[in-house]
């Protein structure tokens, strides 16, 4: 039976009429569907999958909405009308909710209850659309970055004085009631709290922390300018007062680079007075104050992560500085893959996409290697010259996250094909031994971040074979197994292309450096 | 509602003469008004791109909910455009004026065409091949509408290569209104082709042939409904929206690939498939421009 539904004049959306078209053919008794508007050609395509009939050749125009079934009966065309409508009326009554609002206000005419923003305009912009949001009560993740430190100040103070969180700005990262906001992971609920200025170094320790099994409670962003002098680290002691009293948290951690040394004794000193075990990872900072504060010091965002879950558990913290495959194995390894190197084959390039893991890996290594060279350098005189468009020199790091590379596109971590293309670069270079590489995955980043890399670490490892030599590829992924990229399912990725996947971005650092002093040991 | 930028046409129009007319429908992010125009009015959400003869306006809530309904009266003219019944009055004047030509882009690179080409097949290769056109140009499998067009198109595309104007506009119609959205597929197609075809013939030299191009839109704008035929009309008069005229600008003129992936993205998202099926009528022109005759 061929039956027709008409509405004459009557226009709807694109999105509408594709829904309805995909719904109706599931419905049982329905063989065939069209929808769409009555032109001469769409009444062809009726008559070629056999659902015209005479009434929609001759009463039909090109301003009409129809629907054409083929389907068994009444009863089946009767539920093709009663779905038809179901999805025009739920179009109409979604609405609201399906509606990006173009301003604040609008916004809060639809959902006068909201309490969070995220907000990610020019930065010359930022400030202005922060301060709106504040004034109305409203919390703020502020993404943007170029927003100037006297603006940052008068920002976080105002929040301070209303007891609002102002995270940022250039803050990337927050798990707020559970809710991821920008690039964030799938991190499981639990009971440890953090606060930190920054990014990748956060997405690391929770990541760890969903791996070991535990969870977060909350974790609330800074900005990674928060613990310097001119902020003085207000939204971090606003954090640490969120944590004390939220009853949902029992560790707090701290993750910050080393902050300004009056800043740091205040925020270890707060830290202390919060009565809940508290661990710092103060990326290269100085373990001795920590811990004079009665504080956990952890020595990589790894440990952070390891003590952080020890301590939800009530159990006893020790230094994390292992392998998970086990050492005896990672030295067999290391021992074996520097073996297969020629000679002259002795430097390390590391290619990150995320920042704080940059910085973490270059301060592991540091004591071992002298001088890394980097376009966020350590010690200022490794400042690496053009990091862009010039070449690698020795031990080189580079962050693609960083400015020099991000004008006119985007991050790294959404956007990692200069990462990839840098990685042939310098497999043709024959002093280059190793290449270390970090995989943030989760919400915000690309869809399929290995796919570059791996293929990248796969013509780079054959243009070294091509020319005798064993290029050895290192990377560690950060990220869950509840991300939309998967955890394993990258690391997988990653290992078939022929890199030496780590669980970490320390225990790559490590394994590394090991396979950097066997080669200096054999050679 | 503030008017945020406003098509160059439609404030020339606006300063022209006052002209009375009727809300002709009104969706959550669009309204389009008579006036008797060949085409017709737009009032278009900020976030949205800008379309020929539109006004962009910032407003609270969707436009269903500010009280505009079909069949109210609007008034256009001395700068303003006004619909009583909604309280609505806007201020053409004030806003910035986007001129929406592609005839006024400049042709800088003669490679554009091949660059542009290889860019949005890359974006075609994420697009719905159930629902789209863009099999046309990614070579996936077949769907309903492809099957039925890909012959049409073949004979418009040759019809365009000879410069056989009146074969030309009769394929045209015969490809026109095919498809499900609002604006059928083959329409956004078209429209596409027809920009494209614009700027190609420009860098063709053949000034001659643009004439073709307004038969051909003519002559499908009469095959399809009225909201469709307007972007039809549109296109045939070298008129595109913004994130079209970025995205051409960005490799014709300067080259520049990212601006031009940004702008693909924002051609992506126009309606459900209309922005990806547009791109394939680009495609489809520009892969006639690099192949000649045989394509």
């Amino acid at each position: 039976m061929i039956k027709l539904e008409v509405k004459k004049n009557a226009y709807y959306d694109s999105v509408t009429l594709m829904l309805i078209s995909k719904e109706l053919k599931k419905l049982d008794g329905v063989s065939e569907a069209l929808v769409g508007m009555g032109s001469d050609l769409n009444k062809e395509i009726a008559h070629n999958i056999g659902v015209a009939t005479p009434e929609l050749d001759n009463a039909v125009s090109a301003n009409d909405f129809f629907v054409a079934v083929a389907c068994t009966g009444e009863e089946a065309f009767a539920a093709v009308l009663s779905k038809t409508e179901e999805l025009l009326n739920k179009k109409a009554e979604s609405k609201g909710a399906a509606y990006t609002p173009p301003t604040l206000d609008g916004a809060l005419k639809i959902d006068p209850a909201l309490n969070m923003a995220v907000i990610s305009v020019p930065g010359k912009y930022a400030a202005d659309v922060a301060q709106s949001c504040l004034d109305r009560g409203i919390n703020v993740m502020l993404f943007s970055d170029n927003v100037t430190i006297e603006e940052e100040k008068a920002l976080k103070t105002y929040a301070y004085e209303h007891e609002l969180l102002m995270m940022g700005p250039d803050c990337g990262t927050a798990i707020i009631n559970h809710v991821p906001l920008a690039f964030a992971n799938v991190v499981k609920s639990g009971d440890i709290g953090i606060v930190a200025a920054s990014g990748t170094g956060t997405q690391e320790v929770s990541s760890i922390i969903d791996q070991l099994g535990a969870g977060v409670s909350q974790v609330i962003g800074t900005g990674g300018r928060d613990l310097k002098k001119d902020i003085g680290g207000l939204m971090m002691k606003l954090g640490l007062d969120a944590l004390k009293n939220d009853p949902k948290t029992k560790v707090i951690t701290l993750i910050s680079k080393p902050p300004a040394k009056e800043i740091a004794s205040e925020m270890l000193a707060l830290a202390a007075k919060t009565g809940k075990p508290v661990v710092v990872c103060f990326i290269g900072g100085d373990r001795k104050e920590i811990e004079s504060f009665g504080l956990t010091a952890a020595v990589s965002l790894e440990d952070a992560a390891h003590k952080a879950v020890a301590l939800s558990r009530g159990e006893k913290t020790v230094d994390y500085a292992g392998f998970a495959m086990g050492e005896d194995k990672a030295e067999t390894m290391a021992k074996e893959i520097a073996g297969k190197m020629a000679k002259g084959q002795k430097y390390v390039r590391g290619f990150y996409t995320g920042g704080t893991l940059c910085d973490e890996a270059m301060k592991l290594m540091i004591s071992d290697l002298g001088h890394i060279y980097s376009n966020i350098p350590l010690n200022a005189e490794d400042a690496l010259e053009d990091p862009k468009g010039g070449k690698s020199r020795e031990h080189t790091f580079l962050d693609f996250g960083d400015d020099a590379f991000t004008v006119g596109r985007p991050h790294p971590m959404i956007d990692p094909s200069l990462r990839a293309e840098r990685v042939i670069t310098d497999a043709k270079d024959s002093s280059c031994a190793v290449i270390m590489a970090d995989c943030v995955i989760g919400f915000g980043s690309h869809p399929n971040p290995a796919e570059d890399l791996a293929a990248a670490i796969k013509t780079a490892k054959e243009q070294a074979a091509s020319e005798g030599r064993h290029l050895c590829c290192v990377c560690a992924v950060c990220g869950t197994e509840g991300d939309p990229q998967s955890l394993s399912r990258t690391q997988q990725q990653l290992a078939e292309a022929g890199a030496v996947v780590l669980p970490s971005n320390a225990q790559a650092t490590r394994f590394v450096s090991r396979v950097l002093a066997n080669l200096r040991q054999e050679g | 509602m503030q008017a945020t930028a406003v098509c160059k046409r439609l404030l020339d129009l606006s300063l022209s003469r006052a002209r009375s007319g009727t809300v002709h429908s009104v969706f959550d992010h669009a309204v389009n008004l008579e006036f008797g125009f060949r085409g017709l009015i737009g009032l278009i959400a900020e976030d949205k791109a800008l379309t020929p003869y539109a006004v962009s306006v910032r407003t609270n809530a969707p436009f269903a909910r500010t009280g505009v309904r079909a069949d109210m009266a609007a008034y256009l003219g001395e700068g303003m455009l006004v619909i009583p019944d909604a309280q609505i009055e806007i201020d053409l004047s004030s806003p910035a004026h986007v001129e929406l030509s592609v005839d006024a882009i400049e042709i800088r690179h003669r490679e554009a065409p091949m660059t542009l080409l290889l860019l949005i097949e890359q974006a075609l290769k994420g697009a719905d091949a159930e629902m789209s056109l863009a099999p046309l140009v990614t070579g996936g499998a077949e769907n309903t509408y492809t099957r039925f067009l890909a012959p049409r198109l073949k004979r418009l595309f040759y019809a365009v290569s000879l410069g056989a104007g009146e074969e030309a506009a009769q394929a045209a119609a015969n490809c026109a209104g095919c498809g499900m959205g609002l604006t059928p597929s083959s329409d956004d197609l078209l429209s596409g082709y027809f920009t494209t075809l614009h700027l190609l013939f420009r860098a063709e030299n053949r000034p001659e042939d643009k004439a073709i191009i307004s038969n051909m839109a003519q002559a499908a704008a009469e095959k399809t409904n009225r909201i469709s035929g307007t972007f039809l009309l549109h296109s045939g008069m070298a008129l595109a929206n913004t994130a079209i005229c970025d995205l051409d600008r960005s490799i014709f003129t300067f080259m520049d690939q990212a601006a031009a992936n940004r702008a693909i993205a924002r051609v992506l998202a126009i309606g459900s498939t209309s922005g990806a099926d547009m791109l394939t009528g680009m495609a489809l022109a520009l892969r006639q421009h690099i192949g000649g005759n045989e394509t």
